[in-house]
């Protein structure tokens, strides 16, 4: 059935421009806000307490919403960024917002693990504030953020399927549209196939970069 | 030999007869931390200097303000009060380009190393002058005359999990010195090494100290790195200094009682976790009392454990020591911790053990931290 493997094709099509766009945007804005994070508390490089209170905060709001409620709530700030409430670019704002708090609390404990020995001895030779971040802190913590890229990606193939339920396209919306609504257990299987593929693609290779940046032992 | 041969074949004077040169000037040094709504003075009205070209220890108990005092040098660390002047130079009130310059000239090395994992050797070494925008080719003659320098020109494009400890802080002592310090600051560089390994990184930071005429500062609780390479000395003691001296006098003729704590350990070789730990007063109601018998085997009686535990209690420990038998004599040297109410039991001690009074010595006491 040709009409199938097109639909198909294309809703893995959808899904990858959907998780990757969204990924993208969470690993750069998710990487500011754990830098931020770890370097604004009180006695950090850049001390700010109140900005470092505020922010810790509002990640916590957004991380404590299901996604599937963020999906909705969010539904008038989408139309203003992308002019729709449906399609690949609509379903790419929740899973952005989303991601980013998400990401930036997994980057943060990869940027506190780095010693603080470190950032002494990079001081005492000279260094200064913005030499700490990205000759120590961004290097160190490298490899655990590439991990924590990895699981961020993981859970948004998942949180993707979500978005496919209002509209997004995508793997989600043909399992649930065809498989779950229509009884079509080939179209199921099939689509959960898809995901496990990709799934198992993402985590091999991160875990593979992650391990070539490592050089701790 | 005649007078101008004379004057070819021998070497010029090893120290010019100059003036010494204050480098390091502690004035009314204090500082204070406040942790846990409790104020630790961990520096009290510190004054001393250390002049151009020495080899400088500071020892003390753990927690005795070493590294505090060694840290307001490079200013990782602030004074309360007082000043610190470095090469006649207050480093307070200067902008953070202004301190990162002022670090350049003082080199500093760690006791757990503090290299950077995601760097290789060459690039640990090479940070400080590429963080100080030096031209990569210059970097990289730099780098090869410093591993040259520290001997591990082999060991160049490899990731520091690699090497061992002792290489690990040849990298750490090359990075120090990428930009020609004046100053090198050691922080227990050696606390963290095997004796063998110790000695090897004292003869190389000797070498520094001469050939390069780098000053070095250095902190430990191990007595025996003072007696090797120290000139002079200075004793800690709860943030004060109660001693300062060349080595040879402070060690030959302590003055302080924290010294002569601190110097048992030297005497005695005991292991070093004990080292940094002995006082000579009682810091908790824990602490316990250090006693060092020697058995001179006159009474031809072995040591029973049995009355030695009766005298002391039951909660004495053997910490070091053994026994030998010369000529079916038992001789040898026992370092007992026990409970500090012993102290009044001694001389029954000396008798369940056969031995004069004599024989027993206080050490000090032992905290438990
Ligand atoms: N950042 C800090 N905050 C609170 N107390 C500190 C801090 N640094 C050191 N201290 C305290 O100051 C005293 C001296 O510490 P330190 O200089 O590290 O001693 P040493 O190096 O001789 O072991 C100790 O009582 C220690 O607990
Ligand atoms: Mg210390």
């Amino acid at each position: 059935m040709p009409d199938f493997v097109d639909l198909y094709l294309t809703a893995t099509w959808q899904t990858l421009q959907m998780v990757s766009v969204s990924a993208l945007v969470s690993a750069l804005f998710g990487l500011a806000l754990a830098l931020l994070l770890v370097t604004t508390g009180p006695g950090d490089l850049y001390a700010r307490p109140w900005l470092n209170r505020g922010v810790g905060s509002v990640v916590n709001v957004f991380r404590s919403v299901p996604f599937i409620i963020l999906l909705v709530v969010l539904l008038p700030f989408t139309r203003l960024v992308v002019g729709t409430t449906i399609g690949v670019w609509a379903a790419a704002v929740p899973l952005s917002v989303a991601g980013i708090p998400f990401f930036a609390r997994i980057a943060e404990v990869s940027l506190r693990e780095v010693d603080r020995g470190l950032i002494e001895a990079v001081q005492a030779m000279g260094g200064r504030r913005r030499d700490v971040l990205w000759q120590v802190l961004l290097p160190e913590a490298l490899p655990g953020i590439v991990s924590g890229l990895t699981i961020t990606l993981v859970a948004m193939i998942g949180s993707s399927a979500m978005a496919g339920a209002v509209g997004a396209g995508g793997l989600g919306d043909v399992a649930i549209r065809y498989g779950y609504q229509r009884f079509d257990t080939q179209v199921m299987v099939s689509v959960l196939l898809g995901l496990i593929v990709l799934v198992s693609v993402v985590q091999t290779v991160g875990d593979a970069l992650a391990r070539r940046l490592n050089h701790r032992q | 030999m005649n007078a101008r041969a004379d004057i070819l074949l021998s070497t010029p004077p090893a120290a010019a007869p100059r003036e010494a040169e204050v480098l390091v000037e502690f004035q009314q040094l204090s500082r204070q931390f406040q942790a846990g709504g409790r104020s630790v003075q961990a520096l009290q009205e510190v004054e001393f200097g250390i002049q151009r070209g020495e080899i400088f220890g500071i020892i003390g108990r753990s927690g005795a303000g070493k590294s505090t005092l060694l840290r307001i040098i490079n200013r990782l660390e602030q004074p309360s009060s007082g000043r610190v002047l470095v090469g006649g130079r207050d480093l307070s009130g200067l902008n953070e380009a202004q301190l990162a310059q002022a670090r350049r000239g003082i080199g500093m090395i760690f006791q757990h190393f503090n290299l950077l994992s995601s760097r290789t050797v060459a690039q640990n070494i090479g940070l400080p002058l590429k963080i100080a925008g030096v031209a990569a080719v210059e970097i990289e003659q730099r780098v090869d005359e410093l591993l040259r320098l520290v001997g591990l020109e082999g060991k160049r494009d490899v990731y520091p999990a690699r090497l061992s400890g002792g290489q690990k802080q040849r990298v750490g002592i090359a990075r120090a010195l990428a930009h020609r310090p004046d100053i090198l600051l050691c922080d227990e560089a050696t606390s963290a090494l095997d004796p063998e390994t110790t000695q090897s990184i004292l003869a190389l930071l000797r070498d520094i100290n001469r050939q390069l005429n780098v000053t070095v500062v250095l902190i430990t609780h191990e007595m025996a790195v003072i007696r090797e390479i120290c000139d002079r000395v200075a004793v800690l003691e709860a943030g004060r200094v109660v001693e300062l001296g060349p080595v040879w006098q402070v060690f030959g003729a302590p003055q302080a009682e924290a010294t002569r704590a601190l110097l048992a350990s030297l005497v005695h070789e005991l292991p070093p976790d004990v080292q940094g730990r002995i006082a000579s007063e009682p810091a908790t109601a824990q602490s316990e009392l250090l006693l060092d018998v020697r058995l001179d085997g006159v009474s031809g009686q072995d040591p029973a454990l049995g009355p030695l535990v009766a005298a002391l209690g039951p909660a004495t420990r053997l910490l070091h020591g053994g026994v030998e038998r010369i000529q079916g004599r038992a001789q040898g040297r026992l370092v007992l911790a026990c409970a500090p109410q012993s102290r009044n039991r001694l001389g029954d001690l000396a008798r369940q053990l056969a031995v004069p009074v004599g024989n027993i010595r206080i050490l000090g006491y032992l905290d438990h931290a």
